[in-house]
């Protein structure tokens, strides 16, 4: 009787057996990588975040100085034909400097050959300073870039618009090395 | 008893294998899963902080540029709505007012403190005629005067406006609407139509209109005698209120002398931006029209208006630098002096924080920034309006 019971104790025992220490580790290892893609997913997302915000500021700043140059009248010296998109052109192009923790906002403005910088303080004064250039970047700080480019009697379609200029303005963040890049374009006909 | 002790080997040997860990075995086991989970884990912290920092500046990006846009919207509007069913007036004189605050310093912002005063905000005023009120034209053949010696309330002055068809006299008086008309309280805008271009005053009536005749009389608080006016309380907009104009400029730009069958007088409804600093660690841009005051973005500690004019003091500034000025009050190039009828283009500034207390509820992660040694981080963005109204014809 014995021996015919004993064959089955010992399988049931065989299949309730724990984990071998190499299953546990493959586990934690699974494990791990899990977690570590959930991380990288998490900061893959935190540099999308950050792009679209930059993005969105490149465009604001874009619209800025396009209102910029359209407020002024026709023939004005500031709405001559020139500028590139391509380089940095005296008189064509600017730089905004923006920081998150040191509090000093700067924007350079070019226009009919005189830059002036603007530096908007914490404590709320804005100093404008001609002549000056931006200071040097600290690792928080985004310097956008902006050129523009104004174009004589643009030729829209088939028509070329006689007396009209059309003002093309790129702007690209320099200093943050992000995939894809953060530059934006835009353009209006004046008037 | 062979078989037997071959049966007892089978069992002792599948025993063997089917032992759980020793504790060798098992703390080796926790201390690799303590080891590598940990770091793990603490990975996934770090990047958990950032998120939701990340989310932070994401969300005070959002509420910058919804207060902007808004802003946008009104002040690309500024100075539109006057030619309601007027066009006999060539320009009309105003569309936006700026009030710039250049004290600056500790009075503004207390070194490494998170509190920003009132001292530190501009404000600014979008001035359109209310669209509920007909504008009422100067009754009689003479004209009228607004200004007395003694400037503001309790001195008041009158005068009587007619309705122009098909405006009815009842219109006058209580809008076209419910909520409408010259009632108590309502800021106008007088505007003279001269020879060499349009002089105004602005005051506020002391009473409702009342009927008289065909007419309609208003009472108001008095001007002063060249059309400034000596009493924030007349005048609200800030439009002639800052008076520290060189006489020419308040020649050209005032007049307390409106005239029957030329002149007008409209009554506006403003939109004041300004920041509120009643609670001290939350400055928040407000929206005010009417009795409206709606908050349009938290956390603002800069707001800044600038400026910039095409012709100042009469003189064409065509191909000027094209700076823009931020104190209003100063006569150098390129501000203008109160000459808020000189000003074409607008750049508004908006400079927003993080809310001051989340960086510190996790103390591994403190952050404070390089200015004044507070929890926050900032942003600013910036735009530039062109009131379309004020743009033109230059």
């Amino acid at each position: 009787m014995e021996t015919s019971l004993s064959p089955r104790k010992p399988q049931k025992r065989f299949r309730q057996r724990g984990f071998t220490l190499i299953e546990t580790m493959v586990s934690i290892l699974v494990l791990t990588i899990g977690l570590v893609g959930t991380a990288a997913l998490m900061s893959s997302s935190v540099n999308m975040g950050a792009h679209a915000r930059y993005v969105s500021t490149a465009a604001l700043l874009a619209s800025e100085k396009i209102e910029d140059l359209d407020r002024y009248p026709d023939g004005d010296a500031n709405l001559t034909q020139g500028g590139s998109l391509n380089s940095d052109v005296t008189g064509y192009s600017d730089q905004v400097q923006i920081s998150t923790i040191n509090g000093n906002i700067n924007e350079t403005t070019t226009s009919a050959g005189v830059t002036y910088l603007y530096t908007q303080k914490p404590d709320g004064t804005v100093v404008s300073t001609p002549g000056a250039s931006l200071p040097a970047p600290t690792d928080d700080t985004l310097t956008f870039d902006r050129r523009w480019q104004i174009t004589a009697n643009p030729v829209v379609g088939a028509n070329t618009i006689t007396g009209a200029v059309q003002i093309t303005v790129l702007v690209t963040l320099n200093n943050q090395a992000l995939k894809p890049p953060v530059t934006f374009q835009t353009s209006l006909v004046h008037p | 008893m062979k078989s037997a002790n071959t049966m007892r080997y089978t069992v002792s040997r599948q025993r063997s294998a089917a032992r759980g860990f020793t504790l060798i075995e098992l703390m080796i086991a926790i201390t690799v899963f303590l080891v590598i989970g940990g770091a793990a884990m603490s990975l996934f912290k770090q990047h958990a902080s950032l998120f939701s920092d990340q989310q932070y500046q994401i969300g005070l990006n959002v509420s910058l540029r919804n207060a902007l846009a808004q802003m946008e919207n009104d002040v690309v509007n500024a100075g539109t709505g006057w030619y309601n069913g007027v066009n006999s007036v060539a320009s009309w004189p105003i569309g936006a007012t700026i009030k710039n605050q250049i004290t600056g310093g500790a009075a503004c912002h207390p070194p490494n403190t998170a509190i920003y005063n009132a001292s530190c905000f501009d404000t600014l005023t979008v001035i359109t005629p209310d669209p509920q009120t007909p504008p009422g034209m100067v009754a009689g053949a003479t004209c009228s005067l607004t200004g007395k010696t003694a400037p503001g309330p309790p001195a008041t002055s009158t005068m009587l406006i007619t309705p122009v068809a098909p405006v009815t006299q009842a219109q006058l008086l209580s809008g076209y609407v419910a909520g409408g008309g010259f009632t108590i309280n309502s800021q106008v805008i007088f505007v003279h139509v001269g020879t060499s271009g349009t002089t105004m005053t602005t005051a506020v009536l002391t009473a409702n209109a009342a009927a008289s005749g065909t007419n309609v009389l208003l009472t108001y608080g008095a001007t002063r005698l060249d059309g400034t006016n000596g009493l924030a309380a007349n005048d609200k907009l800030n439009l002639t209120l800052d008076a520290n104009y060189d006489p020419n400029m308040v020649g050209n730009n005032f007049t307390d002398q409106f005239c029957g069958g030329t002149d007008w007088v409209v009554k506006v409804s403003p939109t004041i931006y300004s920041v509120d600093t009643s609670v001290a660690n939350n400055p928040t841009l407000t929206r005010t029209l009417g009795a409206n005051v709606d908050p349009l973005a938290s956390q603002i500690i800069g707001f800044k208006v600038g400026a910039s004019t095409v012709t100042l003091n009469g003189t064409s500034m065509t191909g000027s630098t094209g700076a823009y000025c931020y104190d209003a009050s100063s006569s150098t190039t390129p501000c203008y002096d109160f000459n808020y009828n000189e000003i074409r283009s607008i750049r508004i500034s908006l400079i927003g924080r993080t809310p001051p207390s989340i960086y510190q509820s996790s103390n591994s992660n403190l952050f404070l920034n390089t200015f004044d040694n507070q929890p926050y981080k900032i942003q600013s963005l910036s735009i530039i309006v062109n009131p379309r109204n004020l743009s033109m014809n230059d």
